[in-house]
């Protein structure tokens, strides 16, 4: 049913946060990724625990279009082969996937909260005109 | 629905990506069904002033 990927070459150069490279067919992937992004003015080491769920971003469902129920699917490959010469990827992170074959299912969700985390108000002018 | 899919020959030189990130996904081959989303929280309310980054 599915065609065999070739790929003759493939550069990757860096594979970070639980991203993968796959190779080979596959029945079900599923990946998820929750991200803080923090900017802050002064830099504090150590640890640092934020509970996600206290932010809404993470709790929100994220709407998705549901694929379509198909009946009768007929698929005829006249020619057997996805034929690729060159793959060259810089990066891949955060829950990311590079796959060189099939997939039945695939399920990918992402969500980030950025905070830009001052000492002082940067903006005061701003705030006077609000008030 | 009925639907009927001919694939003849698919040949790519060369593929080059800067980046793929956030639960994204390069694919060489077939698929049946692809869900992706994503929540993406950049308002200015997220403009955090003096110590403590957690929500009342």
């Amino acid at each position: 049913m599915y065609r065999t990927s070739a790929v003759d070459e493939v550069i990757v150069n860096s594979v970070a946060s639980s991203s993968i490279i796959q190779t080979g067919d596959t029945e079900k992937i599923q990946c998820f990724s929750a991200a803080l992004a923090i900017q802050r003015e002064r830099t504090d080491f150590g640890r640092f625990d934020i509970p996600l769920n206290k932010y809404d971003i993470f709790s929100q469902p994220v709407v998705v279009p549901v694929c379509p129920a198909v009946q009768i699917k007929k698929t005829f490959n006249a020619c057997p082969f996805i034929r690729v010469g060159r793959i060259d990827i810089l990066g891949v992170s955060s829950s990311s996937l590079l796959h060189i074959g099939s997939v039945n299912e695939m399920t990918l969700q992402s969500r980030v909260k950025h905070i830009r985390n001052f000492l002082k108000n940067p903006y005061p002018e701003i705030e006077e005109e609000e008030s | 629905m009925k639907f009927c899919v001919t694939n003849h020959e698919l040949f790519v030189g060369e593929i080059n990506i800067i980046g793929v990130g956030l639960s994204s996904v390069v694919l060489v081959g077939d698929v049946d069904c692809i869900n992706l989303g994503s929540a993406f929280d950049t308002p200015p309310e997220s403009l955090v002033l003096g110590t403590s980054l957690v929500p009342l």
